[in-house]
């Protein structure tokens, strides 16, 4: 990932955006953060974040005009009830509070600059020069410091106030000269003294100062506040009405920066567009808001300690956060997608040392709900996918996280499971089913009664194709491979004459339409919809309706399933989550394969989230939705309900699926293969491979610990084979039993079996497996 | 080297068929990732073909491929 694609990333992600409030704020005030002090009632913190922005904190904290509150998402006249007073809660700090962040002592930069006038203008561009390093010699014309702040009644802006801030910056290098005069003469003497002047406008004395000085007020530059010539600055007219304190100070701060910039020689101009008010981009749901009124100001000097509490509290703390609000995986590394975008790109450049978004980015499952929930489309699979690929170039994806999908995949695509054949009776094949891996691993029954039904129903000839769709080397970040196998996809149906394919996954459907643009494909569903319901087909009952996630744009599809549903004669109801915004269930993405923990807490969450029983339509949903236990069928159980076995998988885990037997899916699906084959086109069936003659008979409790353990039957039966053929095998005197290991590739597996009396069966007591390699043991 | 007595124990009373010879506590290398580690397994004595524990290789060897590995 080049560092151009990070930025482009991070660009999505708005979560760190400002808020409103402190975006419409001129000098950007971290309301949210002072909101939440304020709400814990940690008025010091509170204070010290106002005091870390804001000059004079004590001052403008009280008169500051809190343009603010207009922006405040509260406020919002569509779906908001009343802004926070900001204002008021600003007062009631600093009326609390005297607290102040430490100022660090910056070097003296050894360069003066001067400002003109005594108002909160001047003062605010003294205050941020002194703080940069400069000397500041301030004149004011009058007696007295504050300029238009003493016309504030001592109510509302008490003189100890200013005399504090006044004490504070005679501590630093400020000198101020009272009734200075000040004429165009001074002026000049001055730019010749200092590297500019600043000449604040808001002081009654300094009010036709411009006619001397030659500039027009409206004619100040509104980013520099350049008043017509160089080095000279000017802000915070008072002709300008009404006052506005925190334009005061922002003028007096744009002029701080300017004198700065011309100090270093740097440009006037560049990058000071977020100076001032700016739109963010932040965006923030009212969702889940409870609409609450502002709290009420009793008395006379504002908020009390507990009534500033309050108000503070109804703060929502704007944030996005909306994809991390319906995403667990997003929600597990505690962040959000620009912090992860960093996280991925720094995990991608890491020459030695860890890397720490390993799991990150092996565990997304694709899912895509993040981009319909974001603003900004941000595609955390489509991310997650391109990291997993670099990973795979760069030889850095851990062997575990894969490889057991993958092993699946070239299993799906050997001779042992693919078929494809034109329709039995006619050799004709304008259609073909595509059943997809998943559905003929689980339930393969399932398969052969929709062919047949298919058969039945449509003209023109049905054929079938077994075969993968490449969905989980697209997921592994394996491309090449994706080509392969979708190549290979290709020319058996260019074989078959380019027939229409029905698919039953719609995770087979979404593949296709990506890689294999030029076939026809329609879903299962869709097909169905036209077609009159087989003999028995029905049932009864309300369902939460799952759709799996890919078929999130496939609105025909899920419109389809429904009217399957609702013909069969079940009442849906649709999850919290659902159509464009239906959640995964936990096997996309192979999430399931490289985080098995990650898909449990997706599963979790979707079946605690809504009542059982629920009805799905995808065979991996199914399957993986049952995992906790939840009451789940497949829209097939309804279609063929003689096929009907149990409503749940009797195993936890079932990505080898529990049958009679220790049947799994790899076992299924050449199963499925050599039955239609045998049945449907009279062929002679495969031959068989040696270690398939071993017969395995399983507890099962036995068999839930080997499907956790992904250690599928062959490789039991391989390691058996192995022993038995070679005598190399422990012995157990007094059990009798059997130690044997076998390692066809990465992965070292052991079993532990006794011989049975009948041929070649064997009982299996546990089977375990290891990636480190043992040197010298075959 | 690494040795786990305990785990080692509930492996007294295998023998390898081979040799006919009972599996003793013995030295053997396990690599992984370009990482090689000793460790003491049930070996036998006379041919060195070894049993890797189903207790090690879900525990402790786990751990260290998942470490390996970066996860």
């Amino acid at each position: 990932m080049e560092q151009q694609d990070l930025r482009q990333w991070e660009w999505l992600c708005i979560q760190e955006e400002p808020p409103l409030c402190q975006a419409t704020c001129p000098i950007h005030v971290d309301v949210r953060l002072f909101a939440r002090h304020m709400a814990a009632g940690k008025v010091d913190d509170a204070r010290k974040v106002l005091a870390k922005t804001m000059p004079l904190s004590g001052v403008l904290g009280r008169i500051c005009d809190h343009p603010c509150e207009q922006a405040c998402r509260r406020g919002d006249p569509r779906d908001g009830d009343e802004a926070i007073r900001i204002g008021s809660l600003e007062r009631s700090c600093v009326t609390q509070s005297d607290a102040r962040p430490r100022s660090i002592p910056v070097p003296p930069k050894g360069k003066s600059a001067a400002v003109v006038g005594g108002g909160l203008s001047g003062l605010t561009a003294a205050w941020d020069l002194a703080r940069k390093g400069y000397a500041v010699h301030v004149l004011v014309p009058e007696s007295e410091i504050g300029g238009v702040l003493l016309a504030y009644p001592d109510k509302v802006l008490p003189k100890e106030a200013l005399v504090r801030e006044l004490e504070l910056m005679a501590s630093m290098r400020i000198t101020i000269e009272t009734n200075a005069s000040v004429d165009a003469e001074r002026v000049e003497s001055l730019l010749g003294e200092h590297l500019g002047v600043y000449i604040g406008l808001d002081s009654p004395a300094l009010i036709d100062i411009h006619l001397d000085l030659g500039f027009e007020p409206d004619a100040i530059d509104p980013l520099t506040r350049g008043a017509g010539r160089p080095g000279l600055f000017a802000g915070a007219p008072i002709v300008s009405a009404p006052f506005s304190p925190i334009r005061a100070a922002l003028h007096g701060r744009q002029a701080a920066v300017s004198l700065d910039r011309l100090a270093q020689g740097a440009s006037l101009t560049a990058s000071r567009d977020k100076e001032g008010p700016f739109e963010t981009r932040l965006y923030t749901s009212m969702h889940d808001v409870e609409h609450a009124r502002a709290v009420k100001l009793t008395g006379p000097d504002g908020y009390s300690p507990e009534e500033a509490r309050q108000e503070a509290a109804r703060c929502i703390q704007c944030e996005c956060m909306e994809c991390v609000k319906v995403c667990p995986y997003l929600a597990h590394f505690k962040g959000y997608p620009k912090k992860y975008a960093r996280e991925i790109y720094n995990n991608l450049s890491v020459i030695h040392g860890l890397r720490q978004a390993n799991t990150m980015i092996e565990s997304c499952s694709n899912c895509g709900l993040c981009a319909e929930v974001c603003p900004n489309d941000f595609h955390m699979g489509t991310l997650c996918l391109q990291a997993r690929s670099e990973m795979v170039q760069q030889d850095k994806m851990p062997p575990s996280a894969f490889d057991f999908a993958l092993r699946d995949l070239d299993f799906n695509v050997s001779h042992k499971a693919v078929l494809a054949r034109p329709d039995p009776d006619t050799g004709a094949c304008e259609w073909a089913f595509v059943p997809g891996c998943q559905l003929s691993g689980a339930t393969p029954e399932h398969v052969r009664a929709a062919y047949d039904h298919l058969r039945a129903n449509l003209d023109g000839g049905v054929g079938m194709i077994l075969h993968c769709c490449g969905a989980p080397a697209a997921w592994a970040g394996r491309p090449d491979l994706l080509a392969n196998v979708t190549e290979s996809f290709r020319s058996l149906w260019k074989e078959l004459g380019e027939p229409r394919l029905i698919l039953a996954c719609t995770t087979c459907l979404q593949t296709f339409r990506e890689h294999l643009p030029e076939m026809v494909c329609t879903s299962l569903w869709e097909t169905l919809e036209s077609l009159a319901l087989p003999q028995g087909a029905g049932g009864q009952g309300a369902y939460t309706l799952h759709d799996p996630c890919t078929s999130r744009h496939e609105p025909a599809v899920q419109v389809s399933a429904r009217a399957m549903a609702k013909r069969l004669g079940v009442i849906v109801r649709d999850p919290d989550l659902t159509g464009i915004y239906t959640e995964c269930c936990g096997f996309g993405g192979l999430m399931e394969a490289a985080n098995p923990g990650m898909a449990t807490k997706v599963v979790a969450q979707r079946t605690t989230d809504n009542p059982a029983p629920f009805l799905a339509y995808c065979a991996m949903c199914r399957d993986s939705l049952s995992r906790q236990g939840a009451k789940v069928i497949h829209l097939l159980d309804l279609l063929y309900p003689h096929l009907a076995r149990e409503p749940e998988p009797a195993s936890p885990y079932p990505l080898i699926r529990s049958g009679s037997g220790p049947a799994d899916k790899h076992e299924n699906r050449a199963r499925l293969r050599n039955q239609l084959a045998r049945e449907i086109w009279k062929e002679a069936p495969e031959p068989m491979d040696d270690f398939e003659r071993i017969q395995l008979v399983l507890e099962p409790e036995v068999r839930d610990a080997v499907d956790a353990r992904r250690i599928l039957a062959e490789d039991i039966q391989r390691a058996i084979l192995h022993a038995e053929t070679t005598g190399r095998r422990m012995r157990h005197e007094e059990s009798g039993h059997f130690i044997a290991c076998h390692q066809p590739a990465a992965v070292t597996y052991w079993v532990e079996y006794a011989p049975q009396p009948e041929g070649l069966v064997f009982r299996v007591y546990r089977a375990w497996s290891h990636r480190m390699v043992i040197k010298g043991v075959a | 080297m690494q040795r786990f007595p305990e785990i080692i124990a509930r492996y007294e009373g295998w023998t390898c068929q081979q040799c006919g010879k009972p599996l003793m506590p013995g030295k053997a290398q396990l690599t992984y990732m370009g990482s090689v580690f000793d460790v003491e397994l049930p070996k036998c004595a006379k041919c060195g073909m070894v049993i890797v524990p189903e207790e090690l290789a879900l525990g402790k060897m786990l751990e260290v491929e998942q470490v390996l590995e970066d996860k």
